[in-house]
């Protein structure tokens, strides 16, 4: 008797949860699915099927506790997470897609572009590129793997001088970051992104190289948030990482606000300004460093370029898609601005997927009436540009550039 | 719809038991199959229809040989089915192929020439085409009854535990098992825990080691110790890919009373490649040999007509699996090894050095078996015998985890002893009263009972309840942890 109730115990019990978690999750599943699959073709296909499996998963009441309990074990026991993190030491931790291997020659970004640049040189706007550099770079003493560390410096290197080869605007990030973390922390340890510090220190280098405005704008402290970083969710739930030492970080945010104008400003703004040629000031378009308000870039821009800057920068969708969607914006290309400043993280440039014309005209169908895309998707059967070498470090290497593998699973992304 | 997913184990499992045991024993077979065609049917509802084509063309070929047969005219009606189930095969499977075959050889592409058929490769064809020619040849032989309804027919092929991954099932074994089964508390308990042990084996085991296969078969130059690792890795990951499915199939065929052929013996303790066929997929090797290898002749003609008859029938097996070149090589691989052992060219012996042997030759054949086309498969050999260097760069090693490496060496330990776990958990488990899970013939899947198991173990039955519990939570856990676990075989 005790045999059978025990064996029957297992059955009962997932009968139990099947039914507890089906009414719970359930009711809720059908308003979520896109009107989309209700379709008697999706049924056909799969894909209304499919589109329930994905959310009735995520739905269960389980599917949190499972994810921070498993990866919370995972971490105590091994230290490690899922794909998609590295750990280094002391906490800090580091993106795998900084570390991973590249399919595609770098050649054929730079050839792509190139064709941006060309686009825009011929609305009369010039491009400013930052290619920023890999955190595991700039904290190579913090990660488990120095000649990591030494080869995205040679990857870095070597992108900056093929750019600058070919004629482009460029600025170093890497040198501002690398003076600048001798006095500040430039990247959280557990976010794949900049602090408040390490972005004013590119703004300070941008502004170093391109002509500003006269608009003084000064820093209002707004207010101070707490966050777990976003590596921290490759390996638990906030409601976990607590618990297993994964410590919150701080952002002290501030608005660049434009101090009073000394001389003659009116309700109008200032005369000079009002009539200018170009409606818009300088252009910011890039990823989530530029466009997530908990890094202050734009702001610290503002205040280094003295200059009011309007941002196009996306969160996670990569640095091209925001850049082919202020494109296609007729507020930009009615009135050009002068300069355009394109943020791009050095570790996307061997993401071949962010050029696929596919990919960057999803959700925006319209896009330079699919011309640009079509330039775009031409580029990659055509001859590559030569890369530049770079020189070799004290370490020996050479510049050849390990691989990046990227996006080959959405979750392993960070933007 | 996957087993080890979400919408199986709290959706569909438990609405279909509930379903099952309300139902009339009557009616049962009905709730089966519409249960299995719901379960289809929740991939893509359009290729249901194929299945059920399919099952109704097979019948009905079937009801007809039976007919004819004592007019002399039931040929025509075998070879028709034959045809019919070879003709879907092949347009679904191996017309893609051929067409890009044919012109690769003239220097361009079906898209070049102006047509090309994008099919969709239906799951569980392979499977449920073997099942209906296995029906027609038996029919054909008298060895099945063909006056079977259609309702009995078409929940034998469409029985969702087995439909999409095998074990590929016969029709005169379970004939009798659809006409009358049992159904008892401890077979499905018995049912559950087999389904456990095999979800565990997919999920705990073959997941965690499949990214180390993945890294190695996905990297162009790979260094020895990344191109041993991810090999091995698939050996493992394939292992309890499959057995594990197999497992689940078998235990839920025991919750609805069926009793189903085993489809693996511990293969990887075999002593040669001859020993390895006969402990893996075992029902693949049954069916190759009494619809191929005896039709073929088998052993009763010349010696040398009897090495090719299993050089052509390993050949015919590996091209089973899918139309690329990387099959026919493990297939022409295994079958020159199996020829090779039938001549005595290969030293026979119990010891580690045959076993060394034998998991060499297979580990090399399934780095065919898993690579993607032939350039990569020598990718993989090449870095096996040091050709791409022996040290792994830093991106690569980044990228390999302990827990994966820990997972890699629990599922060694495992495979190297797992018949004696198989004989703990028979005397464990099974010693419980009324458990049918232990003590039967190594054939077939609870055939045994309490008759053959000499005492009970209260305390040890209770543990072991526990233990497949811990089991159950923690594959429960690692689903919704994980993004997503497919099946290696359901491309098959």
């Amino acid at each position: 008797m005790i045999v059978t109730i025990a064996r029957m115990a297992i059955p009962a019990a997932l009968l139990a949860y099947s039914a507890w978690s089906a009414a719970d999750a359930l009711p809720n599943v059908g308003a979520q699915i896109e009107q989309a699959h209700w379709t008697a073709e999706s049924w056909f296909d799969g894909k209304a099927s499919a589109a329930i499996d994905s959310t009735w998963s995520d739905a269960l009441p389980h599917r949190d506790f499972a994810s921070g309990i498993v990866g919370a074990g995972r971490w105590l026991a091994l230290g490690e997470g899922k794909d998609g993190v590295v750990p280094g030491r002391d906490g800090w931790l580091f993106t795998a897609e900084e570390a991973r291997s590249m399919p595609e020659p770098l050649s054929a970004s730079l050839a792509r572009i190139a064709v941006l640049e060309e686009t825009l040189n011929e609305m009369g706007v010039s491009l400013t590129i930052v290619p920023l550099a890999a955190k595991a770079d700039i904290y190579r003493d913090e990660t488990r793997n120095p000649s990591m560390a030494n080869d995205l410096e040679a990857r870095y290197d070597q992108v900056l001088a093929s750019l600058r080869a070919m004629g482009m605007d460029t600025i170093d990030s890497r040198t501002a970051l690398v003076s600048e973390a001798e006095v500040s922390q430039v990247f959280y340890a557990s976010d794949t992104h900049w602090t408040r510090d390490g972005a004013a220190a590119v703004a300070r280098a941008i502004a170093a190289d391109l002509p500003g405005g006269d608009t003084v704008f000064e820093p209002v402290e707004t207010e101070t948030v707490a966050f777990h970083g976003d590596l921290t969710k490759f390996i638990t739930t906030e409601a976990y990482a607590n618990a297993i030492g994964l410590k919150e970080e701080t952002a002290r945010l501030f608005k660049a606000e434009a101090a009073a104008s000394e001389d003659g400003a009116d309700i109008f703004g200032s005369g000079d300004d009002l009539f200018a040629a170009s409606a818009l000031p300088t252009v910011l378009v890039g990823t989530s460093y530029s466009a997530n308000p908990d890094w202050s870039f734009q702001e610290s821009l503002k205040i280094a370029m003295q200059s009011d800057i309007v941002n196009y920068a996306e969160e996670g969708r990569g640095p091209v898609k925001p850049f082919l969607k202020m494109l296609a914006d007729p507020a930009f290309r009615d009135t050009p601005p002068q300069r355009v400043i394109w943020e791009i993280p050095v570790r996307y440039l061997s993401d071949p997927s962010i050029w696929e014309p596919e990919e960057a005209q999803k959700d925006q169908p319209i896009l330079a009436g699919g011309m640009l895309t079509d330039e775009l998707a031409r580029i990659d059967a055509d001859a590559p540009v030569s890369l530049q070498a770079a020189a070799p470090d004290a370490a020996g290497h050479t510049g050849q550039l390990a691989s990046l593998d990227l996006n080959t699973k959405g979750e392993t992304h960070v933007d | 719809m996957v087993f080890a997913s979400e919408t199986f184990l709290f959706l569909f499992l438990p609405l279909f038991l509930v379903a099952y045991y309300l139902t009339p024993s009557k009616g049962r077979n009905l709730t089966i199959l519409l249960g299995s065609y719901a379960f289809y049917g929740w991939w893509r509802i359009d290729f249901l229809f194929l299945l059920i084509a399919t099952t109704v063309f097979t019948w009905m070929c079937g009801r007809m040989v039976d007919k004819r047969r004592d007019e002399g005219r039931a040929k025509p009606w075998l070879v028709l089915g034959l045809v019919g189930n070879l003709g879907v095969l092949g347009i679904f499977k191996y017309l893609g192929f051929f067409m890009d075959s044919l012109t690769g050889a003239f220097g361009t592409t079906p898209d070049q020439i102006g047509f090309h058929w994008q099919i969709i490769l239906p799951i569980g064809v392979s499977f449920y085409v073997f099942q209906s020619i296995s029906y027609l040849v038996d029919v054909w032989r008298k060895d099945a009854p063909a006056d079977t309804g259609l309702i009995d027919f078409a929940a034998f092929i469409a029985l969702f535990p087995q439909l999409i991954a095998g074990p590929i099932l016969r029709f005169k074994d379970l004939a009798d098992q659809f006409r009358d089964r049992r159904h008892t508390s401890e077979m499905f308990t018995d049912g559950m825990a087999r389904f456990v042990i095999g979800l565990s084996k997919k999920v705990l085991l073959a997941d965690a080691v499949a990214p180390l296969a993945d890294l190695a078969f996905n990297n162009p130059d790979p260094a020895s110790p990344l191109a041993w690792l991810g090999a091995v890795a698939y050996m493992l990951q394939l292992y309890f890919d499959f057995s594990g499915y197999s497992d689940m199939a078998i235990g839920l065929g025991m919750m609805m009373g069926f009793r189903f052929t085993e489809n693996f013996a511990t293969p990887y303790i075999s002593r040669s490649i001859t020993e390895f066929w006969r402990r893996w997929h075992i029902s693949l090797s049954v069916w190759l040999r009494d619809y191929l290898y005896i039709p073929l002749g088998g052993n009763r003609h010349s010696t040398a007509r009897t090495y090719f008859n299993l050089w052509i029938v390993m050949v015919l097996g590996g091209m089973w699996h899918g139309a690329n070149w990387t099959f026919l090589v493990w297939g022409v691989w295994h079958g020159t090894w199996l020829a090779l052992e039938r001549a005595r060219f290969v030293p026979r012996g119990d010891g580690p050095l045959s076993l060394a042997r034998t998991l060499l030759v297979v580990l090399i054949g399934w780095v065919f078996f898993r690579a993607a086309d032939m350039g990569q498969a020598l990718d993989v050999l090449a870095g096996m015998v040091g050709l791409h260097g022996m040290v792994m760069p830093f991106d690569i090693a980044v990228q390999i985890r302990t827990e994966q490496l820990i997972f890699l060496c629990i599922a060694l330990l495992i495979a190297a002893f797992e018949p004696r776990l198989n004989l703990w958990v028979r005397s464990v488990w099974a010693s419980a009263p009324g458990s049918t899970m232990g003590g039967g013939t190594p054939e077939v899947a609870g055939s045994g009972g309490a008759a053959s198991v000499a005492s009970t173990n209260t305390l040890g039955a209770v543990l072991s309840s526990f233990v497949i519990a811990v089991l159950l939570v923690a594959c429960v856990l690692r689903i919704a942890e994980a993004s997503s676990t497919p099946f290696l075989y359901f491309q098959f």
